[in-house]
């Protein structure tokens, strides 16, 4: 509880991530609201009159100039719509298009948690990365748009290292869109060890790949949603798919909608059947492994085996015939730990790899940890991943952090006063969010 | 190196020793990564990513953050200087108290077994502790350095090793002339040949 004014209220915590806002109370112990971070819109039409259509948010003036409608939440992009496009308002883990902040914002604590901002302090996370004008404008859009009356940002290695109980940490986060390393050092971000790639783009870019090439044993596979299948029949594994496209959906299919839909298509293959070898890669072992059997939207089924594992593979290594063909790939996991500490000296090295913290969604990768492990004691013999079990901790390490420390009495210290604000403006953020 | 002094100084207004301290230790904590810098032609560049073309030249090259805010006690100070300087006790745990606003001493001990030390470390809980640990130097005759112990076991609530991992400064700063800093999660880690290993590595 954070004594502010005189009452005990709650402070709020928001997290946002290429793939969702987390929003809840400090002091909870898993966000309250999880909403998608990409949203549907129709986008305004030149000088023409806006209409609220079904499910659509509200939205201020500000946002008008940009969409028609915004719809956003479980009921967002998700609901088929005609000539609705789909928009993520992050670039390689930084918002970049503030636009849809405050509707994302406003469906997570309004619609969501049905909670007034103006009465809650609200403490927004960060990635390293961030930029001093990206948090400034975070600040400004928290006291001048949700006239909260305290705000503070905190940085989520750091908020990940502490949430593990250490001070001194290696935090290894990999979420939908990039993977960082970041060194924290007695609680500071050793600023100059920061590496982060966007590697998840690429595994992602990999599964699509497998996914859609025919191969000796299949067929290409079509990646419909099935939003856009009207019915479809059983077949046996491997057989080509019997359905029935909606025809009449086709038209009003934007191209962004599909490219979001096919994409979740392809996130939920890999979460469920993709994996990572343990012990590096072994065509042989590859083999043996339990094939697994995958259903997609259009009936189309089949038994992933080998292929399912060099999908993982590319967060530990990239194949010599990628490396020929794209000479600007991301950086595996190996290699971002490698850069990172370069820029430390061998005792601070060793320290860290006692303490490496896995956190972010894409950790939950299977086998991802168990390879890490192995990779890593090949150098660091004492290395040790500290890698909660509860996905809960895993996923929103850095949003449970912000929970934890935004709920002591003690942190009031560091809040920015809407008073602060007034007084001060921006500069103040860069002093008191260090 | 300005820099570097700058953003050390405790987000906190507080005392200027306070801040000297914060800057002595940074130094030491990057000192040889300094020194590596010094000695190679050329600075040592970390190159992002190709595909990500965020490099901010404005950012320091690192950045004190967050604490909780947790205040320090001042039985702390005295304890350790008993310890330090009268040789009073073999250690000391500290803990927070109930309220997790202020850290205060649990225990203060002048068993020198390391082993009954090591059975007061509880199993699923977070301490810390301050430790004067003599040892024999590998062929320096005998010596005394204290050790700063952050257990935080693995089991422990994760609310705990969040408000003790975040406090943790707030108490180092306030005992000047730790020789050692441990990290503990399991008991491997503060082992007696670990800690001997430790201490027998510093100057």
């Amino acid at each position: 509880m954070v004594n502010y004014g005189g009452d005990e209220v709650s402070a709020l915590v928001i997290d946002i991530g290429a793939s969702s806002v987390r929003a809840g109370y400090a002091g909870d112990d898993c966000p309250k609201a999880i909403i998608p971070t990409s949203y549907g819109y129709h986008p305004a039409p030149p000088d023409a009159d806006v209409t609220m259509s079904d499910g659509a948010e509200n939205i201020d003036a500000v946002n008008k100039s940009k969409f028609a409608n915004i719809y956003i939440g479980q009921s967002g992009p998700s609901i088929w719509r005609e000539g609705m496009e789909v928009g993520n308002p992050m670039v390689e883990g930084l918002i970049q298009d503030f636009n849809p902040i405050k509707p994302l914002i406003d469906h997570a604590l309004e619609k969501t948690m049905r909670v007034n901002s103006s009465e809650h302090p609200i403490l927004v996370t960060e990635p390293t990365w961030n930029t001093p004008a990206n948090r400034e404008r975070m600040a400004e859009i928290m006291f001048e748009e949700f006239n909260v009356p305290a705000f503070y940002i905190a940085n989520t290695g750091v908020l990940n290292a502490f949430a593990a109980g250490k001070g001194s940490a290696l935090v290894i986060d990999v979420g939908q869109s990039m993977a960082s390393v970041t060194p924290v050092v007695d609680g500071f971000v050793l600023r100059k060890g920061l590496s982060y790639s966007p590697l998840p783009k690429l595994i992602h870019a990999h599964a699509r790949h497998i996914l859609i090439s025919p191969t000796p044993h299949r067929r290409g596979i079509e990646l419909l949603p099935h939003q856009l299948i009207a019915n479809k029949t059983l077949v046996d594994a491997g057989a080509p798919p019997k359905f029935t496209i909606r025809q009449d959906r086709i038209a009003g299919t934007t191209e962004s909608w599909r490219n979001w839909a096919e994409t979740r298509e392809i996130d939920e293959w890999v979460q469920s059947v993709a994996g990572v070898l343990d012990q590096g890669w072994n065509d042989a072992v590859a083999a043996q492994r339990t094939a697994r059997q995958y259903e997609f939207p259009t009936g189309y089924n089949n038994y992933f085996g080998l292929e399912r594992f060099q999908v993982g593979e590319q967060f530990f290594t990239h194949s010599p015939q990628l490396v020929a063909s794209n000479p600007n790939l991301p950086k595996t996991i190996p290699q971002l730990i490698t850069e990172a500490l370069r820029a430390c000296d061998p005792e601070l090295r060793q320290v860290l790899m006692g303490n490496v913290v896995l956190t972010g969604g894409g950790t939950l990768f299977s086998g991802f940890a168990d390879r890490l492990t192995a990779e890593l004691t090949r150098s660091f013999p004492h290395t040790k991943i500290h890698a909660p079990g509860n996905p809960v901790e895993r996923r929103y390490g850095g949003w449970l952090g912000g929970s934890i420390l935004a709920s002591l009495g003690t942190f009031h210290q560091l809040w920015i006063s809407k008073e602060e604000w007034q007084e001060h403006g921006k500069p103040i953020v860069g002093q008191r969010c260090k | 190196m300005k820099g570097y002094i700058d953003i050390l100084a405790p987000s906190a207004p507080e005392t200027s020793s306070v801040s000297q301290r914060g800057e002595k230790e940074g130094e030491r904590a990057f000192q040889s990564s300094r020194q590596n810098e010094r000695r190679s032609p050329q600075p040592l560049i970390i190159r992002y990513s190709t595909l990500s073309g965020h490099h901010h030249p404005h950012h320091p090259a690192f950045v004190p953050t967050m604490s909780s805010g947790v205040g320090v006690n001042d039985q702390c100070l005295t304890a350790f200087q008993d310890l330090k300087l009268k040789k009073k006790f073999k250690y000391i745990i500290f803990n927070l108290n109930k309220d997790l606003t202020e850290i205060v001493v649990e225990k203060t001990s002048d068993n020198q077994s390391y082993d009954d030390f090591l059975g007061d470390l509880p199993e699923t809980e977070c301490r810390w502790v301050i430790y004067d640990f003599e040892f024999e130097k590998e062929g320096g005759g005998k010596r005394n350095k204290i050790i700063f112990l952050s257990w935080s076991p693995d089991d422990a609530k994760i609310k705990q090793k969040m408000v003790f991992a975040s406090s943790r400064d707030a108490l180092k700063r306030s005992l000047t002339g730790v020789a050692v800093e441990i990290q503990g999660t399991d008991f491997s880690e503060v082992a007696y040949e670990s800690v001997l290993d430790k201490a027998n590595r510093g100057h």
